[in-house]
This record gives structure tokens, C-alpha cells and sequence, in this order.
């Protein structure tokens, strides 16, 4: 991971740090990383209860694998991953991404201009994502935030790419309804 | 707004959003505890026996530089008396036979250089002839120094050290037997020190020696192996031959006694047993290092005449090793991980046993073996883990080794070797 020879950053000695089991460095990551990873389980899993519940448990991985780490790209990304990960599984084990909403509008093109988009906080765009479908919001995240393909969610989510396509359609119709009635 | 613009909002807006929740940290401390115990458990078990492997190696190290050889004082076997007393060459006792004898030193090669280390029986037998032999010996011994310096002083040199014994002896082969008498213990050890190095010295080990080495995949390793080293199957040409003359005196096999032999086959070495058990600590994902204790046995047999007597004579060699390897590993994967290794060892010899088997019986002699012996070594190896916890490996791999003190043997003839180990692997 950090066996190298050159001068370590910061995150790399905390990162250091916290392999030896220091607890005040791994608390230290854990205060670094809680809320911007609260926020992702949120946007997995919807309910915030089960999130702190997710972020629990993806806390505990990051530790445990944190020897994997390689030094590559973002420790936020590659953390990132982790709860993302820690949600999915979590997702599954509920079998909710089994279940559907129907849709009782058909879809539309939203037809309010980005004003509105622009005028929603993150929070409350986070709430809304929160009130969505399990199966919509768990491709739509995956999709449009992580940036995973239609055929890396098929392979993440076991479903077919077709089946992630409609989903993300869904998902968008969704968001456009409910993003029409905030006005 | 389309669907990428949709897309791109919320990307924009959540894609690094943060959201204060509860402090669950405590949770995780708990958790990270709870997980904490099982590996400090391994921790704790992989220091035991760290430790427990560090005490033995230390203990096998201190035996092996620090164990008296028997050679050097009054502590000398019934067997080794035997051995002292009746050295394995004679003085011929004519003027003739001396020179024959002077021949075979001139043609020296190191087996040879026995001329060196020529003595006179103590026998009271042959006291009469020992005033001749004296003036012969000392003859021999001007004779013998005309001859291949290297040979005979580096015959004279093993002879002496071969036990470790300080004491000088072929420098002054005139000595009288009455001197040799008088002079119990130190003589004793002088000429048990050239009769154990001339019997030990047609001695060749051939083959292949076993080697135990772990490779691991876990941080430590127990290995436990035994060498099927690839057949060295090497029948050595022996060119020296002892000259043996009658005085006399027919051989006392009753008393334990050994008598002198004349070889008169080429000797033929068995395969080479050696088990050992290693542990290894992981340096890092691709380095390791073995430490470990190794039993090694050599065995060889020739034809001999006593007395003028067919025997077969067999001799096997004890030894107690500390390998200490160094792995690195080239291919891991799921199942089988290739890797190299390099490293040396260091042998004690514990025991050297003899027999001597005739048409009417058999006769045994024993002695301890002095001084230590070096090797190094380099391999290439393969494991196969075929369960998570155990595999079974194949290591080729080359030792050299130094002839330090320790008996004449196929280390010896050809101190460069190639063999192959064969063992299991316990990952822990």
C-alpha cells in the first residue's frame, strides 16, 4: 500500500496510522469521512436509521480492508466504493430492490425549466432521492452520480442491462413528477 | 430539462454533499474491539511460536558451537579407545614396505596424503621392530616431506585438525613406544585423531541432501519436509588404499577393538535423509524469511579386508542443521504461488557410527564428529495449496558446501550440489 520510499502526505500517514489500530487516527478518519458518507448511504438506502446502520458497517470494512489500498486515484473515491458497496449489500439482503413502484403517471418530459432544479438545496434534493423507489434509486444513483454503466449496474445488481435501462427511466420520471410539484 | 441535465444536477449537487448524522462512533470502537480479539489471538499464537522457534535455534546453535568433542579429552568411548589404539594404518615393519609406502605418498592425492599421518601401532608385539621403525618412520617422514608439499602438509593439517585436537602429531613419528606409553591420554587423542580421520576419510557421502523450506503465503508458516533429493547415486573412486601389514597379531574382536581396514571396492553412498521442521515470518507481501532445524543422515558402505579378512564395512553420519532462508515470492495466485529462495545453513555432526560385517559376525564403532559445517544454497519452488491451510511444495535447488572440519564425504569430494525437496506447508 504505502511501502514507499518518498515523503508521505498527510493521508497517507494517517492512512498509515490507522493500519496499526491507532484508535485516535481511525477516529480521525472516521470524523473525515462520516458525513460525506452518510450522505451516500442516505442516497442508497433511503431510510436514515438503516443508513447509520450502513454507515456502521461500512466503517468497519474500510478498516479492515484498508491494507488493500493502493495509492491510486482518490482514498475518498476508493471509500467511497466501500459504502456504496456496504449499501448494496444491504439493499439486498432486504430484497428490496425486488420490489417496484408502478408508476401512476406516464412519463414525461419535465417541464420546468433548471430554475426550479437550481433553487433545491442539496438536503432537500437528498430527501427526495430518499422518498424514491428502492430499485429506481438505486440505479439512478449508481447511474447518474457514480457514473457505473448500464452494464456494470447489471453486473453490480444482478439484473439484466435491459432491466437497468428501464429502471433509470423510471427513476428519471419519477424525479421529474415529484420536482413538478415543489413549485 | 432532459435526462442529462437531470443527471448532471443531482450529480452536481450530491455528488460530494455532506450530511451530519449522529455520532456513531462508539458503535464502531466497540466493533473494531470485538474484531481486534481474534487477531491479537493469532498474534499471540504466532509470537508463541516464534519464540518457541527463536529458543530452538538458539539451543540447536549453542549445541552445535559449543558441544565438547570428545576427542579432546579423557572422555573417549570404549569404542573410540578402541579406534586410538589400533590406528588404521601400521608401520610396515621392513624397509621395503616403507618404501612402498613412500611410493603411494609421492602419488599422493589428498586420500593419499594418509602417509602424513602414518603410525605406529601400540602393540607390544611389535616393540621389538619399533627401534627399526622409528629410523623407517623417520625416513618416511623426510621422504614424505619431498613429496607434494600440499598433499602431505594438507593431509598433515586434516589429520590434526580433524578432531580439533591440539595436539601435534605426525611431526614426530620417531617417538618410542615407551614414549607412547608413558604418554597416555595425549597420544591416545594424537592417534585416535589420525585413525578416526583415515577411516573417516574413506568415507564418501554421495548424494543429495534434504533440505526442509517453507514457503508461505500466510505471515507465518510451518513447514515440515523431507528430501527426496534427485539420485546422486555416486559410487567414489577411492585411490588411496591403506597399507596394512601383518604384525602379527590377529585382530581381537572380542575386546570391541576395531582393526585396521584395507579397502578394496569403490564406495557406494545411500540417499541422504533429512526432515527439519521451519517457520517463516513474512517481511512483506513478497518477502520472507525461514528459520529452522534440520536432521540430517548419510550413510555409506565399501568392502574391505581386516586382518585379510572380506568385511563390508558401513558408516553412517548424524548431523543436526540450522537452515536460514530468505523467499521471494514471483507468481501468487489462488491455489499456487512460485517463488525463490537463497540462504545457507549450519551443521553440527552429532554422531558417526560404524560396523563391520564378516562371514563370522560384525563387529561396531562409534565416535562424535568434530567441528561445524557451512553450506549455502538457492532454489526455485512451486506450491500447490490444494486447502486453505495446507500445500505441499516441489523446490529444486544447488548447495554448496565448504569443507570446513567435518569427515571426508561426497561434501567433501563435491562440495556443489543439485537436488530437490519435496514437503508440506501448514499456513497459520
Amino acid at each position: 500500500m504505502v511501502h514507499n520510499l518518498l515523503p508521505r502526505n498527510p493521508e497517507q500517514m494517517l492512512i498509515s496510522r490507522c493500519l496499526q489500530n491507532d484508535r485516535l487516527a481511525q477516529r480521525e478518519m472516521y470524523e473525515m469521512l462520516s458525513a460525506r458518507m452518510f450522505a451516500v448511504c442516505v442516497r442508497y438506502i433511503g431510510d436514515r436509521e438503516e443508513a447509520k446502520d450502513v454507515l456502521h458497517d461500512g466503517f468497519i470494512t474500510l478498516f479492515s480492508r484498508l491494507e488493500s489500498f493502493k495509492g491510486e486515484g482518490s482514498f475518498e473515491g476508493w471509500a467511497r466504493r466501500i459504502f456504496v458497496n456496504t449499501a448494496l449489500m444491504h439493499l439486498r439482503k432486504s430484497d428490496i430492490l425486488k420490489h417496484s413502484e408502478d408508476l401512476e403517471s406516464s412519463a414525461a418530459d419535465m417541464k420546468e425549466g433548471p430554475s426550479v432544479m437550481d433553487r433545491m438545496e442539496a438536503a432537500e434534493l437528498l430527501k427526495l432521492i430518499a422518498r424514491m423507489p428502492a430499485g429506481f434509486r438505486t440505479v439512478f444513483n449508481l447511474y447518474a452520480i457514480e457514473g457505473y454503466s448500464h452494464q456494470e449496474i447489471a453486473h453490480v445488481l444482478n439484473i439484466s442491462e435491459g432491466g437497468s435501462r428501464s429502471q433509470l427511466s423510471r427513476a428519471r420520471i419519477w424525479l421529474k413528477e415529484r420536482l413538478r410539484n415543489y413549485q | 430539462m432532459d435526462d442529462k441535465e437531470l443527471d448532471k444536477l443531482f450529480r452536481e449537487k450530491l455528488g460530494s454533499y455532506s450530511e451530519p448524522s449522529e455520532d456513531i462512533w462508539p458503535l464502531i470502537e466497540a466493533s473494531l474491539e470485538k474484531s481486534a480479539v481474534v487477531p491479537l489471538r493469532r498474534a499471540k499464537f504466532r509470537r508463541t511460536i516464534m519464540t518457541i522457534a527463536a529458543a530452538a535455534a538458539v539451543a540447536a546453535i549453542g549445541f552445535i558451537l559449543w558441544v565438547p568433542d570428545g576427542s579432546r579429552s579423557g572422555s573417549l568411548s570404549v569404542e573410540e579407545h578402541a579406534l586410538a589404539e589400533n590406528p588404521v594404518l601400521s608401520v610396515p615393519s621392513s624397509g621395503e614396505r616403507t618404501e612402498e609406502n613412500i611410493g603411494i605418498a609421492d602419488t599422493g592425492t589428498e586420500k593419499t596424503g594418509y602417509a602424513g599421518s602414518v603410525k605406529k601401532t601400540e602393540n607390544p608385539a611389535t616393540e621389538k621392530t619399533s627401534g627399526s621403525v622409528t629410523k623407517k618412520d623417520a625416513s618416511v617422514e623426510r621422504l614424505s616431506d619431498q613429496a607434494s608439499e600440499s598433499t602431505v602438509s594438507e593431509d598433515k593439517k586434516e589429520t590434526i585438525t580433524a578432531t580439533g585436537s591440539d595436539n601435534a602429531r605426525p611431526d614426530k613419528p620417531t617417538e618410542g613406544l615407551s614414549d607412547k606409553k608413558e604418554n597416555n591420554l595425549p597420544e591416545r587423542t594424537e592417534e585416535k585423531s589420525a585413525g578416526k580421520q583415515n577411516y573417516e576419510r574413506y568415507f564418501l557421502g554421495d548424494g543429495y541432501f534434504a533440505e526442509n523450506s517453507g514457503s508461505k503465503k500466510g505471515k507465518y508458516l510451518l513447514a515440515v519436509s523431507s528430501n527426496l533429493a534427485s539420485g546422486m547415486d555416486k559410487a567414489v573412486q577411492g585411490t588411496s588404499i591403506m597399507n596394512m601389514l601383518s604384525s602379527g597379531n590377529l585382530p581381537d574382536f572380542t575386546s570391541g577393538k576395531v582393526p585396521s581396514v584395507e579397502r578394496i571396492s569403490d564406495v557406494k553412498y545411500s540417499m541422504p535423509l533429512n526432515v527439519g521442521v521451519q517457520v517463516q515470518l513474512k517481511i512483506d507481501s513478497h518477502l520472507a524469511i525461514g528459520l529452522g532445524i534440520r536432521y540430517s543422515f548419510l550413510q555409506s558402505k565399501y568392502d574391505g579386508l581386516i586382518n585379510k579378512k572380506f568385511n563390508r564395512v558401513k558408516q553412517s553420519l548424524h548431523y543436526i542443521g540450522i537452515p536460514v532462508n530468505l523467499y521471494a515470492i514471483i507468481l501468487d495466485r489462488k491455489n499456487f504461488m512460485v517463488y525463490a529462495n537463497a540462504g545457507g545453513s549450519l551443521e553440527k555432526g552429532l554422531r558417526a557410527e560404524y560396523s563391520f560385517q564378516s562371514y563370522d559376525g560384525s563387529t561396531h564403532a562409534s565416535s562424535s564428529i568434530s567441528g561445524v559445517s557451512y553450506s549455502v544454497n538457492a532454489g526455485l519452488g512451486v506450491e500447490y495449496r490444494f486447502v486453505p491451510l495446507l500445500g505441499v511444495y516441489l523446490q529444486p535447488d544447488i548447495v554448496y558446501y565448504f569443507n570446513s572440519k567435518i569427515p571426508a564425504s561426497i561434501r567433501t569430494d563435491q562440495p556443489f550440489q543439485a537436488g530437490a525437496e519435496i514437503g508440506f506447508r501448514f499456513h497459520f
